[in-house]
Formats: C-alpha cells, sequence, structure tokens
C-alpha cells in the first residue's frame, strides 16, 4: 500500500475522528522537475582543440576555393584581437593580386523591404546560369549587450543550398554606415577564392547606409510602396547614391500601388543629380516571391551599367576612387589601434578617466594630457603587432 | 515559460572576456529541425542569448543535418544549438557530428538548446553533445558553453 500521512493541519486533540490522510509526493526522478536524480554532469564529450592555420594554408586554400578555408579566413579578418591583425595583413596583401575580377553589387533598403528575399531570388537565377555567388549580409549588433541575431539566412533557404553560392553573415559590431568594419576585405576574400558575383547587403536601417557605396560598382536601393511622399526621396542621403531605385513585392493586390510609387520615385529622380557618370538612375519594379521583374534588372540595367563603365572607363575610374578611400580608412583605423594600444596610453589612462570623472581634470586637458603621452610612446613590439606597417 | 535570468551581468562579463581574447563574441547557431516558421522556443533561446552577449545565427526551419553543417562551416560557428520540436535529438545528433567529423571540424560545439526530457539527457551527454539546456537555466547553459569553448580553443 502506498505510504500516507495525516495533514499537520488537523487539530491534535481530535486526531482520531479525522480519516483524512494525504499521499506523498513524487520524490525527484520525475520528468522536468527540479531536483530530479539524473545525472546531468558533463560525461565524455572529447575535446577536440581547433586547428590552427598558417599564412601560407589560408593563402592556398583560398586560392583553391576551398569554403571552409575562406570562412576562416573571413573571421580572422573580422577579428579584434591585436595577435590576429599581423597575420590577417599578411594574408591580404598576399591575395590582392587575385581580386579585382568580380562583378560588385551593394543592396540596401529600410527594414524588411525585401532585401535577402531579393538576394534569395537573384542568387539563385545567377547560380543557374552559371555564376559563383558571394553574398555578404550584415546584421545589426546591439549597442547594449554587444549581441546580435543574425537572421538573413532564413531568408535565403533554397541559396544557401546552391553549391555554387557562399553567404555569410556578419554582425554590424557597433560601425556605422551599415556595414562590418572589415567588409572591403572580406569581399576581396572572396573574389580572391574566385567567387565573380558579390552581393553586400547592409543593415537595414535606411536615411546613411552609404558605406556600401565606397566599395561596389553598382548600388541598388530597394523600397517599398507606401514609405514616405516625395520628400523622403528628396533628401540628400541614400538616394542621391543609388543607380537604380528598386520597387519590391509588386506582386497581388500591390501590384498597382508599386507602378504608382515608381512614377513617383522616377520624378524625384529627374530632379537628382546621378550617382555615376553617363549613367541615369531610375526606378524599376520586381517581386522577390513570383521573380517577375528580376531577370529583366540584372540583364537589361545591371549588364548595361556594368558593360557601359567598362567602355566608357568610368569602372575602372571608380575602382581607383575606392582603392584611395580604403588607404585613408586604413591609416585611420591604424592611427586609433596605436593610440589605445599604446603603453604608456595604457598606464595612465584609468588615472586621467578618474580625474574627469571626479571633476578634478578637464575633458580639454585630459586630451592634451593623452596626446602628451602617446607621443612618448617608444617604438616596440607592440606596434609590429597593431600595425605591421608602422615599422620605422 | 519565461526565461530564468539572474545573474545576467556576470555571464555578460565572462563574454566580454571572451570576446577579448577571442577577437569576436561566442558565435552560436540555432539550428531549426523541426517543421514551424515560427518555433517559440528558437525566438527566445535566440533573443536571451544575443541578451547575454553572444552572436547568434539564425537558420531556416526544416532543414536536414547536411544543411546545417554546411550552414555552420560557412558561418564559422563556435557552436550548433540543435533544436527540435518533438524532442527527438539522437539521430541528429550522431549524424551531425559525423557530418562535422568528415570535414575535420569536431572543434564546433554541440548543444541541445530545445525540450528534452530528463531522462535523456544522459545519452545525449554520452553521445557528445557538451552542454545541454535544462530547466530554462540560461545562466548554466552559457557558462557551460564558454567553459567548453575555453578547452577548445585557448
Amino acid at each position: 500500500m502506498t505510504e500516507t500521512y495525516k495533514p499537520e493541519w488537523v487539530p491534535e486533540k481530535d486526531d482520531d475522528k479525522f480519516a483524512c490522510r494525504v499521499m506523498y509526493g513524487v520524490k525527484g526522478g520525475h520528468e522536468g522537475m527540479p531536483g530530479s536524480n539524473v545525472d546531468l554532469s558533463r560525461k565524455s564529450a572529447p575535446v577536440i582543440k581547433r586547428s590552427k592555420m598558417t599564412v601560407d594554408d589560408y593563402v592556398e586554400g583560398i586560392i583553391k576555393g576551398d569554403r571552409m578555408t575562406l570562412s576562416r579566413a573571413i573571421t580572422l579578418i573580422e577579428s579584434n584581437a591585436a595577435a590576429h591583425f599581423y597575420i590577417a595583413q599578411q594574408v591580404i596583401q598576399r591575395l590582392l593580386p587575385y581580386t579585382g575580377k568580380s562583378t560588385r553589387v551593394g543592396i540596401t533598403g529600410v527594414p524588411g523591404a525585401g532585401k535577402s528575399t531579393f538576394i534569395e531570388a537573384l542568387g539563385n537565377q545567377l547560380c543557374v546560369e552559371g555564376h559563383r555567388v558571394a553574398v555578404l549580409a550584415v546584421d545589426p549588433s546591439s549597442t547594449v549587450t554587444k549581441g546580435s541575431i543574425l537572421g538573413d539566412k532564413t531568408r535565403m533557404e533554397t541559396l544557401s543550398r546552391q553549391k555554387n553560392a557562399f553567404i555569410r553573415p556578419s554582425p554590424s559590431g557597433g560601425t556605422l554606415g551599415g556595414l562590418t568594419r572589415k567588409s572591403r576585405e572580406t569581399l576581396l576574400l572572396c573574389e580572391a577564392a574566385g567567387y565573380d558575383t558579390i552581393l553586400v547587403e547592409t543593415v537595414g536601417v535606411g536615411q546613411s547606409e552609404t558605406t556600401v557605396r565606397s566599395m561596389v560598382d553598382f548600388f541598388l536601393y530597394v523600397v517599398i510602396t507606401g514609405a514616405g511622399d516625395e520628400l523622403q526621396g528628396m533628401k540628400k542621403g541614400v538616394m542621391e547614391l543609388a543607380d537604380a531605385v528598386l520597387i519590391n513585392k509588386a506582386d497581388g493586390d500591390n501590384k498597382r500601388r508599386a507602378m504608382v510609387t515608381r512614377a513617383e520615385y522616377a520624378r524625384i529622380l529627374q530632379f537628382l543629380r546621378s550617382a555615376t557618370e553617363k549613367w541615369e538612375t531610375r526606378a524599376y519594379t520586381c517581386s522577390s516571391v513570383t521573380g517577375a521583374g528580376i531577370p529583366e534588372l540584372w540583364n537589361e540595367v545591371i549588364m548595361k551599367f556594368f558593360s557601359q563603365g567598362k567602355e566608357n572607363g568610368v569602372l575602372s575610374e571608380r575602382r581607383k576612387h575606392q582603392t584611395l578611400s580604403w588607404v585613408y580608412s586604413m591609416v585611420e583605423e591604424h592611427l586609433h589601434n596605436l593610440f589605445y594600444r599604446s603603453p604608456s596610453v595604457l598606464a595612465c589612462k584609468d588615472k586621467i578617466e578618474t580625474d574627469v570623472v571626479e571633476g578634478k581634470l578637464p575633458p580639454t586637458i585630459a586630451v592634451q594630457k593623452l596626446i602628451a603621452e602617446y607621443a612618448k610612446t617608444e617604438i616596440g613590439d607592440y606596434i609590429k603587432e597593431t600595425s605591421p606597417f608602422a615599422i620605422k | 515559460m519565461k526565461a530564468k535570468i539572474m545573474f545576467l551581468q556576470e555571464v555578460r562579463n565572462s563574454v566580454d572576456d571572451f570576446a577579448e581574447r577571442e577577437g569576436r563574441r561566442p558565435r552560436i547557431m540555432l539550428a531549426n529541425f523541426g517543421f514551424a516558421e515560427n518555433n517559440h522556443d528558437i525566438t527566445e533561446t535566440a533573443t536571451v542569448l544575443a541578451d547575454m552577449g553572444f552572436d547568434v545565427d539564425m537558420e531556416p526551419w526544416g532543414r536536414t543535418y547536411i544543411d546545417v553543417a554546411q550552414d555552420a562551416l560557412d558561418n564559422d560557428v563556435h557552436v550548433i544549438g540543435i533544436n527540435s520540436i518533438k524532442g527527438e535529438y539522437k539521430s541528429l545528433v550522431v549524424k551531425l557530428l559525423e557530418e562535422l567529423a568528415s570535414y575535420d571540424r569536431e572543434d564546433i560545439m554541440l548543444v541541445i538548446s530545445g525540450h528534452i526530457e530528463a531522462h535523456n539527457i544522459k545519452e545525449m551527454y554520452e553521445l557528445g553533445v557538451s552542454v545541454v539546456l535544462v530547466d530554462n537555466c540560461y545562466e548554466k547553459f552559457a557558462k557551460g558553453i564558454l567553459s567548453g569553448l575555453e578547452t577548445i580553443l585557448f
């Protein structure tokens, strides 16, 4: 018989008159219950160390077109650790001769405009035509917790299964402008690995995602119907940099509205100076779901842009400018690293910080002091690690 | 069920510390083997881990283990979190481990981030899973992942 006991609320003197008895509860071992007697300690999963790769491994693997090496190289490039920086620079330097041959297309738009879905449709089409497509998709990192949720691949279900497609989602890591700090280098790695079409998808934010313009040839702005009036398009920002404006979701009930929106954008675009010389920025419609309009956009607009650009030299001119702007963005990054990793700055940083917080030191004087400390820095090992180009 | 998070800041600090040494945040891919597009469990796990400072990769639903392994390699994640609505993990774990081994990438950790019956947990560890999310206790889960990565990476 099951064990039972008298409930504690039974009055003591009436003990015998109460017939009520209570069964004991389940003592652990029951699924989902805290304190279950299942052994939860880690048992056997063997620890396998991550393999180390040298510069040669990276370079050879990428030239061979090995996906796994490419993906690990991108990790290396994106790394913030000082130890990775030097070797990443070497990898890039040795791969530079293999880059520059691809079609670089940047895609931006507001969140939910359908950028990822558009890439899914376009990428599949390109893969069928025999292209090798690399997609760099950036999603925002939290400014509060620094974590991120990378969801672009959920929209690229069939494209991610294609053998000829490589999709790499990356967190923006707090960089403004809609891309990661290292998007350009990532793009170059993909080119070296033999991908002939690179699609760069920015964070979906809207009016200032302009960094991508400085690293792609063709810049596509994806919009949807019902997103503001003419004034939104006239504002300085994305619109004046776009080589084509694409009204997505032109299907079903939305088709008529998309046509109206297209006409509106076309009207604004007549007033804007076009982003590329000798090229007229126009508005087009497409549907990523049905695929309507996408082949036409690629073959008749984007391909025409490239053939025309190669003929009249606008493209090579653009790439030269982009290389220059890359130089200066790298200079800025090196200076940033040199300052923040300088041993003499690090040594006095804490004290200056507390002084400023307590109000003993005005911020302007603190800046002077920090810069003075930085000027005292001796050229040491730290420079070789942080900035291999700065060795005197 | 509302996730239980008591020592959020503590976990965040250790994640930051990890990111400092590794050069990037711990990156986990949540593989959705279920057959529902909006899997509530995955949404919860993803947001909680992102709040702790992880980079969380989301996967389309209804993937096979071959797709998942390929995606994990392309994204170069540290950890794959397996999520199956029905709680049937055994064959998935075995197949996924084999697939990763065929690429010589057994350093990618396998964890179970979905609902699992308590009496199956021991078996999972024996199969080669590193951490299991028990009782929705995400701190323990995150700490387990970080200490696992510690031995694999450094």
